[in-house]
């Protein structure tokens, strides 16, 4: 990969690997029992940082494709606080997390390539009753993305038209077994689909009417896509797996520029990455944020 | 009820081929003898001149914003050059058949047209005196201000896909204008480009630009036999190309009814066409730029974030004490405009690349090359390619495969493809960004020649395609009088 660019996957991977190599006698971050990236198992041994992908946002683009992706991480340090003291072990933690993040900006990978333009950090957020801290890392890298155009526009086609492309498009991604998704749909979850994890859904969330230009609306529909995997263990290849699987998706999605010619246009604005509780089942849920600006002829 | 929703308001624009005699007002014969009297009289009325074909079609006002084209020979061309250029006379539009052409233009802002009626004072007595108005007797009454001339206006900005931009850009690159008919590689091509120093000063291309208030009532208006005095190309990282004109008629009608026309003296009445192309637009996520360093004719792929180029045009216009221009002359043109790439380059030998240093260096050398003030300029090129079907593959940093290793053969080779290029002065270079340092160029765009009349590289140069044919070759055939085209 070239130089400041990266993947969630592998940018939470690489701050992981700067946070273990403080972890030596005399480093800042000696002390700490374990670093993991997700969900925290139900036992853990303290006190520990864990890095959580939170959200991916895709300003506009400039010539060839080339982004400026923000991405968001939060970064906990849990500790175990036995007397009110030894919250300041936990706020100690933080910052020293905060010094090693900020004195290695670009994140280098393995190979000591920088991945990061810049870095910036939220406050540290002391959350007592649940022993940690919590601040939050925004990194901009770069990510270039050609998207295929055709040549016409379709006028007015329905929010369902440009549904079923999206769906199709992402439907071909199931048969190839190392993309790891078993099914795609065109509803909302469904409880009793868990046994087709990991799946997608993608819907349509609005649709509204925009007025730019005389002759001529320009309706916008705002469609959801989710993609869920089952939190089978707490280990952090889970993530990674759900992580390398997300990043499928958003290359297929960033690479349509109109579907088929049924929009002017069409951008994937942002990712959320979270967590969801259904069935006694939890889920790695990420959601994919898609704009589409379409025709609407008088 | 006099209510009136901006909605519903369309535009449209048609072109008509000149050159004009600007003051032949007659109206009404059909006998084809006069092809090139004013669209409007000085009161509005069309002039209803036509051909001698029968039926007979419409050359005055009449035919514009008709969805007949306004040639036969079009329909009937058989693969010949001169069968797809229209005659004096005929007017324009963005063809979508053999037979029929539309209009529409997306314009945004629901802009209106400015009358420009010059109002002339006098001086009035010392005093506290008011001045004086007449009361509809030059003779009797006192008056301290008199009517001037008439020049009215219109500003608007549009998207264009390629077909709209043709047809708006024909009015301001006048016989820099040209789209290729001959059988191979060339057909369909269009090329607006700015002319070497022999263009003749009577407009080729005259414009007419109308906005539709309602469908049938008199009550639409249209800046007949318009002229543009600028002509401006933006794109920014949230903005697609968006294209900003100025233009200056001969006369403002504004009891236009769009609804009633009759574009062949065998028509019934028919309607102003406000048709919108269905072509695609031209986002900077899908555009890959490219910068040359100097003369050289190898251009690196840069990333750009935003990207704007003002034309401005002398048109004069010329009254010989009458309320209407007798004559409209189109002047000398002068291009700025601004890229911004990224500081330092970009690529693998990115250091070296158009970068601040080497660009700044390069301006600053500006006539110090020799040993007097009067140095000679070099020149650096930009340029910006929308290919849609085969996009340019080329790293940043790398140089492109275009326009310098592909052939003639594929110069826009797909359907839509757009290509602008520039040729350059650096003029100034600013430096700033948010995550990561830019640097703004600002240019000028000039002619580079080989000899008085030889244009090697042009100021500027917007290439790009017709849609397919099919059916007749002639289905995307604008009719323009240039018919060769050469990348």
């Amino acid at each position: 990969m070239a130089d400041y660019q990266t993947t969630m996957n592998d940018l939470i991977a690489n701050m992981k690997t700067l946070f273990k190599a403080k972890l030596a006698t005399g480093q800042p971050l000696e002390g700490i029992r374990q670093i993991k990236r997700g969900i925290l198992p139900e036992t853990n041994q303290f006190p520990l940082i864990t890095i959580i992908p939170e959200q991916e946002d895709f300003p506009a683009y400039s010539s060839s494709g080339l982004v400026r992706v923000e991405r968001t991480v939060n970064i906990y340090v849990f500790g175990q606080v036995h007397r009110q003291e030894d919250i300041f072990n936990v706020q100690k933690y933080a910052d020293a997390a905060i010094e090693v993040l900020r004195d290695n900006q670009t994140i280098p990978d393995s190979d000591g390539n920088p991945t990061v333009i810049a870095i910036d950090f939220t406050s540290v957020d002391m959350e007592e009753d649940r022993s940690a801290a919590l601040f939050t890392a925004r990194c901009t890298s770069e990510e270039t993305r050609t998207r295929t155009v055709s040549p016409t526009v379709s006028n007015n086609p329905t929010s369902k038209e440009v549904l079923d492309k999206i769906y199709t498009k992402l439907n071909n991604l199931v048969p190839t077994a190392s993309n790891k998704i078993r099914a795609v749909f065109r509803e909302e979850w469904d409880a009793s689909w868990a046994r087709l994890l990991p799946s997608v859904t993608c819907q349509l969330d609005s649709h509204t009417q925009s007025r730019v230009v005389a002759g001529r609306d320009h309706p916008e529909m705002s469609f959801g896509i989710n993609f869920y995997s089952k939190v089978a263990s707490a280990a952090d290849s889970t993530l990674a797996t759900h992580l390398a699987t997300a990043e499928i998706i958003k290359g297929a999605l960033a690479e349509e520029a109109d579907w088929d010619g049924k929009c002017q246009t069409s951008s994937l604005n942002g990712i959320n990455y979270g967590q969801r509780l259904e069935s006694n089942e939890l889920l790695y849920q990420t959601t994919f944020d898609v704009l589409t600006t379409t025709r609407h002829n008088y | 009820m006099a209510l009136h929703a901006l909605w519903d308001d369309q535009y449209a624009f048609s072109v008509r081929k000149g050159p004009i005699d600007w003051t032949d007002k007659t109206t009404g014969t059909t006998n084809g003898n006069t092809t090139d009297a004013v669209s409007h009289t000085d009161a509005g009325v069309s002039t209803q001149h036509a051909t001698a074909d029968s039926p007979a079609i419409q050359l005055g006002g009449s035919a514009h914003f008709s969805a007949t084209r306004g040639a036969a020979a079009i329909t009937t061309g058989t693969g010949s050059a001169a069968a797809g250029v229209l005659s004096k006379g005929r007017h324009i539009g963005i063809p979508t058949s053999g037979t029929a052409v539309i209009h529409g233009i997306p314009v945004s802002g629901n802009p209106d047209f400015s009358v420009g009626t010059e109002i002339i004072e006098t001086a009035v007595a010392d005093g506290t005196v008011v001045g004086r108005v007449g009361g509809g007797s030059a003779t009797t009454d006192g008056s301290s201000i008199f009517r001037g001339g008439s020049s009215p206006t219109f500003s608007m900005e549009c998207v264009p896909t390629n077909m709209q931009l043709m047809l708006l850009g024909s009015t301001f690159f006048q016989e820099g204008t040209s789209q290729g008919l001959a059988a191979g590689s060339d057909k369909g091509k269009m090329q607006l480009r700015t002319v070497a120093d022999d263009q003749v000063s009577d407009p080729l291309y005259v414009g007419a630009f109308l906005k539709k208030m309602s469908a049938e009532d008199a009550n639409s208006r249209v800046l007949s036999d318009c002229c543009p005095s600028s002509f401006s190309l933006s794109a920014d990282r949230s903005t697609p190309l968006t294209l900003g004109m100025d233009f200056t008629g001969r006369v403002l009608v504004t009891d236009y009814d769009a609804g009633d026309k009759a574009v062949t003296t065998a028509d019934a009445t028919t309607a102003a066409d406000t048709t919108l192309d269905i072509g695609r637009n031209y986002a900077m996520h899908d555009c890959i730029a490219t910068i040359s360093e100097g003369t050289s004719t190898t251009q690196y792929v840069m990333p750009v974030d935003s990207f704007s180029l003002n034309g401005s045009m002398e048109t004069g216009y010329t009254f010989y004490n009458q309320p209407t221009p007798q004559s409209i002359l189109t002047g000398p043109q002068s291009w700025e405009g601004s890229i911004t790439i990224p500081l330092a380059g970009r690529g693998a030998t990115g250091s070296e690349k158009a970068t601040n240093q080497t660009l700044t260096k390069l301006m600053a050398q500006v006539g110090m090359t020799g040993s007097v003030p009067s140095g000679t300029v070099n020149p650096i090129h930009i340029s910006l390619f929308w290919e849609a079907q085969s996009p340019i593959s080329a790293a940043f940093g790398s140089p492109a495969t275009l326009p310098n290793t592909r052939s003639e053969a594929t110069k826009v080779a797909n359907d839509r493809d757009l290509h602008i290029r520039l040729t350059c002065v650096i003029t100034d270079i600013s430096v700033g960004g948010d995550a990561e340092a830019t640097q703004t160029i600002s240019f000028r765009c000039l002619n580079q020649m080989t000899s008085a009349t030889v244009v090697a590289a042009h100021a500027v140069s917007i290439d790009t395609k017709a849609p397919a044919s099919s059916g007749t070759d002639y289905q995307s055939i604008f009719g323009f009088t240039n018919t060769t085209v050469t990348y």
